[in-house]
């Protein structure tokens, strides 16, 4: 079975209801964050874990950036589905635009 | 009248049109399908323009560096942004300076360059134009 449907068969197991799955996306990579987040993180708390992983190279997937900054980065929350049994939380920059 | 934005390939040519609903004459707010699909498009992606809907200089908001910032850090290069008035185009070129020791938010710094108007100028114009969102 290929590595990707073996985390998807772990998942149901390893993330509790009160914790949650963080992606995040920076410098042009897209990875998972280690330790799952709980779920209840408000976001400066999601961008300070993502600061911190990131910085380090904690991130696989993402490399090691020491100047990262997730400041503008904004979180979109995903309840868990049936198919997707466990929340997960998209760490990703942030789109509006604004005159006034 | 409404803002209205489009994302650019890297020939500067229209790659697709940024009209989410809750558009105003003074903001686009935040759309998580825009990121889906700037990073879909990730390799061919060359920037991004919108409208500021009236009579007058083109030059960035706060809002507006602030976002193009963020996109970049999570893309990992530099885009091409552009600000269209209704009678004037501009390049924003964007030059971060962080601020002293202890200030969290930097400062950031611009230059709007005027452009000759690309051909998707003028359809982003009429778009903005519109009462109701298209």
């Amino acid at each position: 079975m290929p590595e990707n449907n073996d985390i998807v068969q772990l998942r149901p197991r390893m993330v509790q209801e009160h914790e949650a799955v963080l992606l995040i996306t920076y410098g042009g990579h897209n990875g998972e964050l280690p330790d799952l987040v709980p779920r209840d993180s408000t976001l400066e708390a999601l961008r300070a874990f993502a600061t911190e992983a990131v910085r380090a190279g904690g991130v696989r997937n993402i490399p090691a950036t020491p100047d990262a900054d997730f400041t503008d980065f904004v979180a979109d929350r995903f309840e868990p589905t049936p198919e997707t049994p466990w929340a997960r939380y998209i760490l990703r920059p942030k789109t509006p635009f604004g005159s006034r | 009248m409404i803002e209205t934005g489009v994302v650019l390939d890297k020939n500067g040519e229209v790659l697709f049109w940024h009209e989410p609903p809750g558009r105003t004459s003074g903001s686009i707010p935040d759309d998580p399908d825009l990121w889906t699909r700037i990073w879909e498009a990730r390799d061919i992606i060359g920037g991004h323009a919108h409208t500021h809907p009236w009579a007058g200089p083109a030059y960035p908001s706060e809002e507006d560096l602030t976002t193009y910032l963020a996109i970049e850090r999570g893309l990992g290069r530099k885009l091409q942004w552009y600000v269209v008035t209704m009678t004037e185009a501009a390049r924003i070129v964007i030059d971060v300076v962080y601020p002293a020791q202890g200030l969290r938010t930097p400062f950031i710094g611009w230059t709007a360059l005027p452009i000759d108007p690309p051909a998707w100028v003028n359809e982003l114009r009429n778009k903005s134009t519109s009462k109701e969102p298209t």
